[in-house]
């Protein structure tokens, strides 16, 4: 019988402490109808350190290195640089790759097995956290889903395939060097 | 990041797009701010819907243009509203983006009133122009209009830089 999704969430905060993949981010309203879906890939390193590089439709890199949080759109021409806990606190990206107490800043629920995974739903403590909920399928103690509602009723939905554990990431990984002629924002 | 999903509703003369915003604001005293997310575009003319969006997708804040009036709705449920648009955005990024002016620069054209500079590129589409303190940079176009819009305003206490890229969009 398979762990409940918390049970799987513990195991993988304990088990992983890096892995890396790829993403596919769709956004969509309640039926579903939505815009082309970005694909990417992503790694991350307890505690703290994590990329999500969105690759299509256009380009887009989240990368922290555990101390400050870099945004790069090629496209918006810019960087901002920002503190990571201003940011992450209750994202779902501190669910995966972060390294607190889970339950400080959510309140987890299990919920019924769908789609062939063990399901459990994050709601976050705080009121302005700026989604409703997230809930993350679970398979081998490894997440392979992540459905975000947001409170106007937008779910964004993010496949993971490809997961390496504990791959060998080398120290470089999380760095970040704004390209040169790009606008960087640096913000306390 | 995941920008908002079209905004439904099929009336018609409805304008949609979404894509992605780059906001920057310079402050006199050397400060500078800016923040970066996605957007929702639903204009049926008369009623204007802007979705605005975090990076990972999760819509931040609604703002509903109606005729005389402006309603912001956050994601925490927080609800205003003001005679016009701009400010309430203000309240949600931390700089104003001129959203009635982008009712008609979205379109390719000036809004009605007073426009100074205005240029045209080779295929005769409004390139540049200035308007309502803005200078705005039209490029890009496709069938609808541009897809890449630079806008700038110089205040005393501050130099904004507003830049928006079109990933999608229709008209019906």
């Amino acid at each position: 019988w398979p762990a409940s999704g918390t049970q799987q969430l513990r195991d993988f905060v304990a088990q992983v402490q890096s892995a890396s993949g790829r993403f596919t981010q769709q956004a969509g309203d309640r039926q579903g109808a939505g815009k082309p879906a970005q694909t990417g890939e992503f790694s991350f390193q307890r505690p703290g350190k994590f990329k999500w590089d969105v690759r299509k439709p256009y380009e887009q890199l989240i990368i922290s290195d555990g101390k400050r949080l870099y945004q790069y759109d090629p496209d918006l021409a810019q960087v901002t640089e920002r503190n990571v806990d201003q940011s992450i606190g209750a994202s779902p990206a501190a669910i995966l790759f972060g390294s607190g107490a889970l339950e400080d800043v959510f309140e987890l629920q299990d919920l019924p097995p769908r789609d062939g995974l063990e399901w459990l739903r994050a709601k976050p403590r705080s009121a302005d956290a700026g989604f409703t909920h997230v809930e993350i399928g679970f398979k081998g103690s490894m997440p392979q889903r992540i459905d975000l509602l947001d409170s106007f009723g937008q779910t964004t939905r993010i496949s993971l395939t490809d997961i390496r554990a504990n791959p060998k990431l080398d120290a470089a990984a999380f760095k970040f060097t704004p390209p040169p002629g790009v606008d960087v924002v640096k913000m306390q | 990041c995941a920008t908002p999903q079209k905004i439904g509703g099929s009336e018609q003369g409805t304008f949609e797009r979404t894509g992605r915003f780059a906001l920057t604001v310079n402050h006199a005293g050397g400060g500078q701010e800016a923040v970066q997310g996605g957007f929702a575009w639903h204009d049926t003319g008369r009623v204007l819907t802007l979705d605005l969006a975090n990076p990972l997708g999760s819509t931040l804040a609604r703002v509903t243009v109606e005729p005389g009036r402006a309603t912001l709705l956050r994601s925490n449920g927080e609800r205003e509203q003001a005679p016009d648009p701009d400010a309430l955005v203000e309240k949600v990024l931390g700089s104003p983006m001129p959203v009635s002016g982008l009712r008609h620069w979205l379109q390719g054209r000036a809004a009605p009133g007073g426009v100074a500079s205005a240029q045209k590129d080779g295929a005769g589409r409004l390139a540049s122009f200035a308007q309502d303190g803005w200078r705005a940079q039209l490029s890009r176009y496709d069938a609808l209009g541009p897809q890449l819009l630079q806008l700038n305003r110089n205040d005393a206490q501050r130099r904004i830089s507003v830049r928006l890229v079109i990933d999608d969009g229709q008209a019906k």
